[in-house]
């Protein structure tokens, strides 16, 4: 009965899309055999009394879990202090804890960490500073009134921009890679008689100077004093 | 949670009421320690006026544990299936104490409002 319930509720939420979801989901089914175990066994009226219809259920846990609730101006605080430093050992896994890396609302530079002890750049504060945005350029509101499209578009921006980048360094490094080494020995095709021919022909003549010693050049032979 | 009277409708506005108020009373029952779903609902039930089924409840932990409010952890149970435990973080600790005053003042407002209508 649970694993049918839990499964309506997944098909009603079209499949779960987030760990969330999917976390919210695992916690339901351990809900519904706690549920169970008190005495309701595989009482379908029960259960749909309790925890209402997998629609209901689906539509609750959809609003709880909507990213409309996480409010970007008001990122998670630290978890904990040690000695003044702040400590998180949560992890970037929450939107209010990664908000702190971009709060233009709050104008402190440094904030808590995401992971471990000490501080991390606030960029929202730096980007206000430096006068690239202003603090509420970002807030709910101002979201709210760009299409879903052009935020997918801009989200995808960053990585496109990186492959551009990529692609460019590549492009520039190419020259620059030494040539294909050559062995001294006679290429495969040449025959014996060109070979004796370059051994025996001079090197090319420099425009009078004496030979740049290069790293190698020969070095020229030591006279007897 | 049935009404005497007035249909399904002063359920339904009595329900919107309650469900501002849930998320804080959760809060502050797990201010007095870790507490799994089944027994939350048993503590809220406790207070007449908070009674809420688990198809509320355990959707509102899931907001709370994603905004970072509560952390969790599986334990043995003696009779049955693992539990789930949420505890509150520190983030939790200062949204109850937010949500507390905020609480306290919308209280001393509404009881001035309507005890002024009464007279």
């Amino acid at each position: 009965m649970s694993e049918d319930y839990v499964r309506q509720v997944r098909k009603v939420l079209g499949g779960a899309a987030t760990p969330e979801e999917a976390e919210a989901l695992a916690d339901l089914g351990a809900a519904l055999a706690e549920f169970r175990g008190e005495g309701h066994g595989s009482d379908d009226e029960a259960v749909r009394a309790e925890f209402g219809t997998p629609q209901q259920y689906a539509a609750r846990l959809r609003e709880a879990l909507a990213p409309a609730d996480v409010d970007p101006g008001e990122p998670a605080p630290a978890q904990g202090r040690v000695l003044g430093v702040p400590v998180d050992l949560r992890g970037p896994r929450s939107a209010a804890v990664r908000a702190r890396v971009w709060n233009p609302a709050d104008p402190a530079v440094w904030a808590p960490r995401l992971f471990g002890a000490g501080w991390t750049l606030n960029l929202g504060a730096l980007a206000v500073r430096l006068r690239l945005i202003r603090p509420d350029d970002a807030d709910a509101e101002v979201l709210e009134q760009i299409p879903p499209c052009v935020l997918r578009l801009a989200a995808a921006a960053p990585a496109a921009v990186t492959a551009l980048g990529v692609g460019g360094v590549v492009a520039l490094a190419g020259p620059v890679c030494p040539p294909t080494y050559r062995p001294p020995g006679p290429s495969p095709g040449a025959s014996n008689a060109a070979v004796a021919r370059r051994r025996r022909s001079p090197p090319p003549a420099c425009s009078g100077s004496a030979p740049r010693r290069g790293r190698f050049a020969p070095r020229p032979a030591k006279t007897a004093s | 949670m049935a009404s005497e009277s007035g249909g399904g409708s002063r359920d339904e506005r009595v329900a919107q009421l309650r469900k501002g108020v849930l998320e804080l009373a959760i809060l502050a029952i797990l201010r007095d320690g870790p507490s799994y779903g089944g027994e939350i609902v048993a503590r809220l039930a406790a207070h007449e006026g908070l009674v809420a089924h688990r198809g509320t409840v355990y959707p509102l932990l899931a907001r709370l544990h994603k905004a970072g409010a509560l952390s969790t952890s599986w334990s043995e149970s003696p009779v049955g299936p693992p539990r789930k435990y949420y505890t509150l973080t520190p983030a939790g600790k200062a949204s109850l104490r937010g949500l507390r005053s905020a609480w306290a003042q919308l209280n001393d407002a509404m009881t001035a409002l309507l005890e002024g209508e009464d007279r």
